[in-house]
């Protein structure tokens, strides 16, 4: 570490030893934390479902077998009663109690349960379980997902819950066992029960029915499985991907969302068949055949015995960046690789609606069934965005692109307008996937839009309902959690740093004619308000007044004593305007400027290109100017510049400032506007100009001067002409239908 | 043995258990808490360095159920690791115990040498170490005992305390040479020992 690490070394510090722990810690713990101990092993159930575990769940089609236990009768107080909330991993086979609800456990049957007002919530996880409900009951089981409830009264009835069997490192760890649920059986002797799935009929199960609920549609079951519809003549078995190499604890249900994801797309959208009794696993297949590696030799024989043409399998591995798959489609009678592909899944795409999307699209592109994605015209229609200040339109655009083709340029791009967007979300994203230079690079774009880049990796996030935990863990931020915040005797360096910074705004805009540093010495209240400021030294009588206005209305934390503090304050000189150097080069002064438009300093970027043309005038660069007046909303400029460019590029970057509000003309108010509605969607010219809008065009969007114009609706190669009368400060509408 | 070499002794809690108590299983509550409560409930303790020992346990207790409170929110893949999320919490809380006025306004009791301790002068040593850290004002003990106790290095310390690690390396260097000066005072002759 440093030298000073054996400053202390003659003395040995851990001669200063320290009691034990208390024996009873974690039954004290425990106990406070509301858990109750039954039967083998006990687990407190959930009150809500965890909303990490969400997606794993909506990534999975499985089985939700709720029961619903109806009211829990007053007069039942009396009995002794069962525990509120607890759980039970059948060892062996044996029965539970909960009152009136009585169930026989097979061995491995995972169960636990919370009463909450009148109902009795079980969540069955895993194994076989045999309930009985007393006549009048009504019970809710929950077995670990979301996509079907069951409904039983007075009834009798067995729930299977069975588990992936490929995914029995799963089943071990009880936090992704719902996601590793494979199929639920129920099977009713008497009583009523219906099964119910999200966004489908409830359907009433009779008495001597089985009804299994699992990947394929939910569908009484007299046996077999359903087969899906063959899609085409040849037939395919999708083995999935192999997890390989050293990886966290969500890589497997990660892969195996994705090996499902791959099969409905197979089922779904071709071109093969899959063949029935098909959905194997790699794993399970490879040691089942004798195979070693994935050969093609071998891995035809596996094709061969489940009796297909082609076969999909592949390999998944995590890395720092993301997950690498790498895929290949064998023709089995060839005994060859006939299609391959490798792809990164960003590691925060390992979700619900990332995981549905990369399974089908590593599916569907091995197959060659390319979705028609151009990742260049992508990525110029998201720069076109950009250069119109359409920031998260132009973020949209480059995710279709990146989705379309990795590249890390566009990676780039995404993380930029993340950025310009102020798309927190989207940023801490991205921002892991760029390499160390671009981070370096480009952080700057967020940090000065303010957009929060760091989200991904914080460990905790910020309290969202300012509970003392969520407090503790960000150190008592934000007001929510003044109140567990015990004042500090005085004040420290940090909260003098956070006043100050408070401050820094009002400070910055105090200008000085000369630089220097002033220094100014502040006196606190316990209250955190500031009783005096002194101003020790100054290097402008115009700052002194100025900064001493804005310390007083500074706000510091609160602490017991209060605090006196002495504060140096460094200021620039402000000139009126940056000339440009005697020697200017108005290519670099150009290209530095569009090293500010890449960032987002559209101000910079401005004065930059401003430099230039006081070096060389250059139409480009007076367009640049222009573009850079819209975007920082500078309304003097934008009209200076709008001037100075030519009628085409008039026509072409009007638009510009529209779209950042920001008036170009003097007479803006003798214009008027169109609003355009159309079916389909079209592309709009006016007067045979590319507006670059599409339909639906509304509000001020399209500011047109005043008299008749021609507006064209643009659908793939079909144009359609009208003509549009535009009266000053009015907002005209045209709607077409044109399918 | 170097007391930061204890610190780190203890076997990090297995990724299955950590994902069991994650979604509150009971057994995998106690195995963590039997897994920590030895350096929380002595990290804690000599935060506290003999102040309103009566909350030792209390916060130890208290600790740990914000841990298991909030180990659902726990990135196993993130920056710190479980051991060190934990003393964040534990070293956040004793610091804000510390700041009430009722605790900050206590005298230091005696720490060390309660027990019978054949060793009479490491007897000696340890009670020189426990009043000269006490003697630290709160900022620098804690950066002293995650250092010299825990082996947090300057990054782990900084991100626990929330400072820049400069600060960290200041505050340390200070409390090391004020520990220092109190033990040369106090055992003199160990002083020459080097």
């Amino acid at each position: 570490m440093s030298n000073d690490d054996d400053m202390l070394a003659e003395y040995d510090l851990s001669a200063w030893d320290v009691p034990p722990p208390p024996a009873d810690l974690a039954d004290a713990v425990i106990d406070r934390m509301g858990g109750t101990d039954v039967g083998i092993v006990a687990v407190p159930v959930e009150s809500a479902r965890e909303p990490r575990r969400a997606w794993i769940i909506a990534g999975v089609a499985v089985a939700v077998v709720v029961l619903a236990l109806g009211v829990w009768s007053l007069v039942r107080s009396s009995r002794p009663a069962a525990p509120a909330s607890g759980g039970v991993v059948a060892e062996k086979a044996r029965t539970l109690s909960l009152d009136t609800v009585h169930a026989d456990l097979d061995a491995g049957a995972d169960v636990r349960w919370k009463r909450t007002g009148d109902v009795l919530y079980i969540e069955q996880r895993a194994g076989r379980v045999a309930w009985r409900v007393d006549s009048g009951e009504k019970i809710v089981i929950d077995a670990g997902a979301t996509s079907a409830s069951v409904e039983a009264t007075g009834a009798n009835l067995r729930v299977e819950v069975q588990m992936n069997a490929t995914d029995a490192r799963v089943i071990g760890a009880s936090a992704l066992t719902a996601a590793a649920v494979a199929m639920v059986t129920v099977v009713v002797y008497e009583g009523h029960v219906k099964v119910g799935r999200p966004g489908q009929q409830t359907v009433v199960v009779a008495p001597g029915t089985t009804y299994q609920v699992g990947e394929n549609p939910a569908v009484p079951v007299v046996g077999g499985t359903v087969a899906s519809a063959p899609i085409g003549t040849k037939k395919v078995a999708v083995l999935g991907l192999e997890l390989i190499g050293k990886y966290g604890p969500d890589a497997p249900v990660v892969t195996m969302v994705l090996n499902t994801t791959m099969r409905e797309a197979a089922k779904k959208e071709g071109p093969f068949a899959v063949a029935p009794n098909t959905d194997k696993e790699l794993v399970d297949e490879k040691i089942m055949n004798n195979c070693a590696s994935e050969s093609p030799q071998c891995m035809a024989a596996i094709g061969a015995n489940l009796g297909v043409d082609k076969l999909a399998f592949g390999k998944i591995e995590q890395t720092q960046q993301g997950y690498r798959i790498t895929v290949k489609l064998l023709d089995v009678a060839k005994k060859s690789i006939e299609g391959s592909g490798d792809f990164l899944m960003p590691t925060a795409e390992a979700e619900a609606e990332g995981l549905d999307k990369w399974g089908r699209e590593v599916y569907l592109r091995l197959v060659g069934v390319t979705t028609t994605c151009d990742a260049d015209a992508l990525k110029d229609e998201g720069m076109n965005h950009v250069n119109m200040g359409q920031h998260a339109a132009a973020l949209a655009k480059f995710e279709e692109a990146l989705a379309c083709k990795r590249d890390q340029y566009v990676l780039q791009l995404v993380f930029m307008e993340a950025c310009a967007s102020g798309n927190s979300a989207k940023a801490s994203q991205y921002y892991p996937q760029l390499t160390p230079s671009q981070q370096t690079k480009f952080a700057q774009m967020c940090i000065r839009n303010k957009t929060d880049y760091h989200g991904a990796v914080v460990d905790t996030p910020a309290p969202s309902n300012c509970d003392e935990v969520s407090c503790v863990l960000n150190n008592y931020e934000g007001k929510c959690c003044e109140k567990f915040k015990q004042p500090a005797a005085t004040l420290s360096r940090a909260d003098i740093t956070d006043g100050i910074a408070k401050a820094k705004p009002q400070l910055t805009a105090c200008k000085s004619p000369v630089a220097g540093k002033l220094k100014a010495r502040v006196n606190v209240n316990p209250q955190g308000n500031v009783t005096s400021v002194a101003i020790e030294s100054s290097p402008h009588a115009d700052l002194t007044g100025c900064v001493r206005s804005v310390l007083e209305k500074a706000k510091f934390a609160a602490t017991k004593q209060g605090g006196a503090f002495s504060y140096p304050f460094v200021f620039r000189a402000t000139p009126a305007t940056v000339p440009a150097p005697p020697n200017c080069d108005a290519d670099d002064l150009k290209d530095q400027g569009m090293q500010n438009v890449n960032m987002g300093q559209h101000a910079a970027a401005l004065s930059r290109f401003e430099a230039s043309l006081r070096c060389k005038r250059d139409q480009y660069v007076v367009q640049l100017a222009y573009m850079e007046s819209c975007a920082s909303r500078n309304s003097p400029k934008a009209k200076l510049y709008y001037k100075q460019l030519t009628a085409e590029q008039q026509a072409k970057f009007a638009q510009l400032c529209i779209r950042n509000q920001t008036a170009y003309e003097d007479a803006q108010s003798e214009h008027g506007w169109l609003q355009v509605f159309s079916k389909p969607q079209a592309s709009i010219l006016v007067d045979g100009k590319d507006t670059g809008f599409k339909t639906p065009i509304t509000g001020q969007q399209l500011q047109l001067a005043p008299g008749k114009h021609k507006i064209t609706f643009v659908i793939g190669d079909d144009r359609f002409t009208y003509s549009a009368l535009i009266k000053a400060g009015a907002t005209e509408t045209m709607s077409k239908d044109l399918q | 043995m170097h007391a930061a070499a204890q610190a780190r002794t203890s076997e990090p809690l297995d990724e299955v258990t950590l994902r069991r108590a994650q979604k509150g299983d009971q057994r995998a509550w106690r195995d963590l808490i039997e897994r920590y409560q030895q350096p929380v409930h002595a990290l804690i303790w000599r935060l506290l360095a003999g102040r309103a020992r009566h909350r030792v346990e209390d916060l130890t207790q208290e600790t740990f159920v914000r841990v298991l409170r909030a180990l659902p929110r726990f990135d196993p893949a993130g920056t710190a690791s479980l051991l060190t999320w934990i003393l964040t919490i534990a070293t956040r809380m004793t610091l804000n115990e510390l700041r009430r006025p009722e605790t900050a306004g206590l005298d230091s009791e005696p720490i060390g040498g309660e027990r019978a301790d054949a060793d009479a002068e490491r007897k000696r040593l340890g009670t020189a170490i426990a009043s000269g850290v006490a003697a630290l004002p709160d900022a620098q003990r804690a950066v002293l005992v995650l250092r010299e106790y825990h082996d947090l290095d300057y990054a782990e310390i900084a991100d626990v305390l929330e400072l820049d690690v400069g600060t960290v390396k200041s505050r340390l260097s200070r409390a090391r040479a004020a520990l220092r000066d109190h033990l040369t005072q106090a055992m003199p002759e160990l002083g020459g020992r080097r």
